[in-house]
């Protein structure tokens, strides 16, 4: 698997270069970008970056411009602005806007190198739970109408009985689905199926 | 010879002693032999012996403003447009001076075709009657240069002596008495306000040396209840002895002070104007100078803390680079730091006051220009409370100011011989207050700055912009402090600032 890759994104070439030599002591993979238009035109970055050090005053597309552009495509990479301007009501809007943090140029290299070291650990678990669910919704989209049926009857707290009852079939058909879905959504006990489920659905939401 | 040319000869012999006798001297000139006779009266009127006066030619000792003149005049009777020559001009005498000489003279004899044979003449010395004339000339333009300046007070000024004749009008610019006699110098030097001595000595010389045609100068003169009044004063030499020495100054003099005060008001308000917008700029430029500061400070950082990393891979052989590489990463964060206050102060952000060690503060400042003191070879002497005083003050703009004031004395002692001594003195002040005095044994403040050191944009260092004292000052004045000269003379300067106490 790729190790997490870290872009900066800064007009400054010696800034740019300082912060990339930088991450490189962490070990992590980095691509550096003089504008912010330049990592947008980089699909594979898009794709694998786990953190973003953002300049906020840039030539042309700004920071908080970037910033806005990937909310609006659902990238939600953790972003470190850092500026040599910092002024508070920027920012308060980029932290509104989640921010993973804003650095005052210039700064203590161990804070950024922290903090990079955060937002790449909440990037991947982000990942994780991100590829997790993928595969928990694949697990439920392969239940059959009426095994989702009794795993709703299931969930809600209701007995075989009473699923059977509200389903019109026999108790046995009912132990026979619940079987089913136990086994198709990988769970060993009903309590592990109802926290399943439940995040599912929150998740989803 | 003949009788009759005996006769004859003996004839204009008898005129001529008779002339030389009446004061005149005769000349006789052939035109053909281009011999001339000259009575013994034209070269001791010049100052010649009879033997030098012989080769002397006319035309070679007319001063040069009379030359035209006279020759045209004698070519118009040699050509017998005019029946005879009369005219004045100066001869160069023996002695370098120039003596007026009226001559006049006539053709006496013309060839068959007119041309001019013989031309016979009289001089007369008339030096003495034309210096009369040039000093009634000279009264003349004296009352018309008086009447120039009608209305304006009148002055009569004898160089020599300094005795000095002033009018009514005069009299009561000053408020002096009508009847109080003046003595030399009565009025100028005596008068003059002292910082005007020196652009009247100017004018008063470009006048008497010939730079100026006129004296034209505007001082402040004492009145006789002591005040100072502004005047405007015209004037110009109006006799010369022979070696146009000038002897005799006349001229006028206007009050000027109403219209000079509210013209010097207008002015400082232009000035005071002018410095406010100064200022205005300050804040812009610093906004705009800690964005481009902290860029390079950032890589600056940046850079030497990868290079500490990559030490740390190379184990105990990189030590002794160490320490000197975390210096630079540390320096350029405290310089992040005070580009940043910088910024805060104009923008005249709330100032991050706490109770401060204020030995502290200097120990730090010592500690980080050890390096400059030493390579200016100046030693630092430190006269510390102890226990140390603590001041309600922020820790990084009292560095700021301590190590701008400690820079420039580091600067002053720059080009002296002795011993170069940067002191640090902390104590109790009278009035509760922390007093901090900094001395160098530099040179002293330059004249340029000596009026008011704090005034930012006024700096003596050929690559200042003059702000560092006038910042050190707000950020002093900012604590609720103040910030002074203590003494500034040839031996060196001490700078001194006050802060407050931790409340309570």
């Amino acid at each position: 698997m790729n190790r997490p890759l870290v872009c900066v994104v800064d007009d400054d070439d010696a800034v740019r270069l300082s912060i990339g030599l930088l991450v490189e002591t962490l070990g992590f993979p980095v691509r550096c970008y003089r504008g912010a238009v330049d990592f947008l035109n980089d699909g594979e970055a898009l794709e694998r970056a786990h953190c973003l050090v953002l300049d906020v005053r840039m030539p042309g597309l700004s920071g908080v411009g970037l910033q806005d552009r990937l909310g609006r495509i659902g990238q939600r990479l953790p972003i470190i602005f850092v500026s040599a301007h910092g002024d508070v009501p920027m920012v308060a809007r980029v932290m509104r806007e989640g921010a993973f943090d804003f650095l005052q140029k210039p700064f203590n290299e161990q804070v950024l190198l922290d903090r990079i070291n955060e937002a790449v650990q909440v990037a991947a678990q982000r990942r994780q739970e991100g590829a997790r669910w993928t595969e928990i919704q694949g697990r439920l989209d392969g239940l059959t109408a009426r095994e989702r049926d009794v795993m709703d009857g299931m969930v809600a707290g209701r007995l075989n009985k009473q699923i059977a009852e509200g389903l019109g079939i026999s108790i046995k058909t009912v132990e026979q689905h619940r079987a089913r879905v136990m086994e198709k959504l990988q769970v060993e006990s009903l309590a592990e199926l109802v926290r399943l489920v439940i995040e599912a659905r929150y998740h989803a939401d | 010879m003949s009788a009759v040319s005996a006769d004859l000869a003996e004839d204009e012999e008898r005129w001529r002693l008779a002339l030389e006798v009446a004061g005149e001297g005769v000349w006789d000139w052939n035109l053909h032999s281009g011999q001339i006779y000259r009575s013994p009266l034209w070269g001791e009127m010049l100052g010649y012996s009879s033997e030098d006066s012989t080769g002397l030619k006319w035309g070679e000792l007319l001063h040069p403003d009379d030359r035209e003149e006279a020759h045209h005049r004698l070519s118009a009777c040699l050509s017998g447009a005019s029946p005879d020559f009369a005219a004045e001009f100066r001869l160069l005498c023996k002695n370098g001076e120039y003596r007026w000489v009226a001559s006049r003279g006539r053709v006496v004899a013309r060839d068959a075709s007119g041309r001019p044979g013989r031309m016979v003449g009289v001089y007369r010395d008339i030096h003495e009657a034309h210096s009369l004339m040039d000093a009634l000339q000279a009264s003349e333009r004296l009352w018309q240069f008086a009447l120039e300046g009608h209305g304006d007070a009148l002055w009569d000024w004898t160089l020599e002596s300094g005795v000095i004749n002033v009018s009514q009008t005069f009299r009561a610019i000053i408020g002096l008495p009508a009847d109080r006699p003046l003595r030399g110098n009565d009025i100028w030097p005596a008068r003059l306000h002292p910082d005007d001595v020196r652009g009247a000595v100017a004018a008063f010389s470009a006048h008497l040396v010939g730079v100026r045609s006129i004296t034209e100068v505007e001082f402040r003169l004492r009145t006789e209840e002591g005040a100072y009044r502004w005047v405007a004063l015209r004037g110009k030499i109006m006799e010369r002895d022979r070696n146009s020495k000038p002897l005799r100054m006349i001229g006028t003099v206007r009050d000027v002070h109403d219209h000079y005060l509210s013209v010097e008001r207008e002015m400082r308000q232009q000035q005071e104007l002018a410095r406010a917008a100064r200022l205005i700029h300050v804040g812009e430029m610093a906004s705009a100078l800690a964005h481009e500061l902290n860029q390079p400070l950032t890589a600056l950082r940046n850079f030497s803390a990868v290079a500490l990393r990559r030490l740390d891979e190379l184990g105990a052989s990189g030590d002794g680079i160490r320490e000197p590489l975390q210096l630079i990463a540390e320096q350029a964060l405290r310089a992040g730091e005070i580009v940043h206050r910088v910024r805060g102060f104009v923008r005249r952000d709330s100032l991050l006051t706490a109770p401060i060690t204020i030995n502290d503060v200097i120990n730090d400042v010592v500690r980080f220009m050890e390096f400059e003191a030493r390579a200016h070879a100046v030693q630092w002497q430190l006269a510390l409370a102890e226990p140390s005083l603590q001041v309600q003050g922020d820790q990084l703009q009292l560095e700021q100011v301590l190590s701008n004031l400690a820079k420039n004395a580091i600067d002053a002692m720059s080009e002296i011989e002795g011993e170069r001594l940067l002191q640090v003195a902390t104590r109790l002040g009278p009035d509760g207050m922390v007093e901090m005095a900094v001395s160098d044994s530099g040179g002293g403040l330059a004249d340029t700055v000596r009026d008011d050191p704090f005034a930012p944009f006024v700096t003596t260092k050929p690559d200042g912009v003059g702000l560092g004292l006038a910042i050190c000052r707000t950020i002093i004045e900012n604590h609720g402090g103040r910030m002074w000269v203590e003494k500034s003379t040839r031996r060196g300067t001490t700078f001194c600032l006050s802060l407050p106490q931790p409340a309570g």
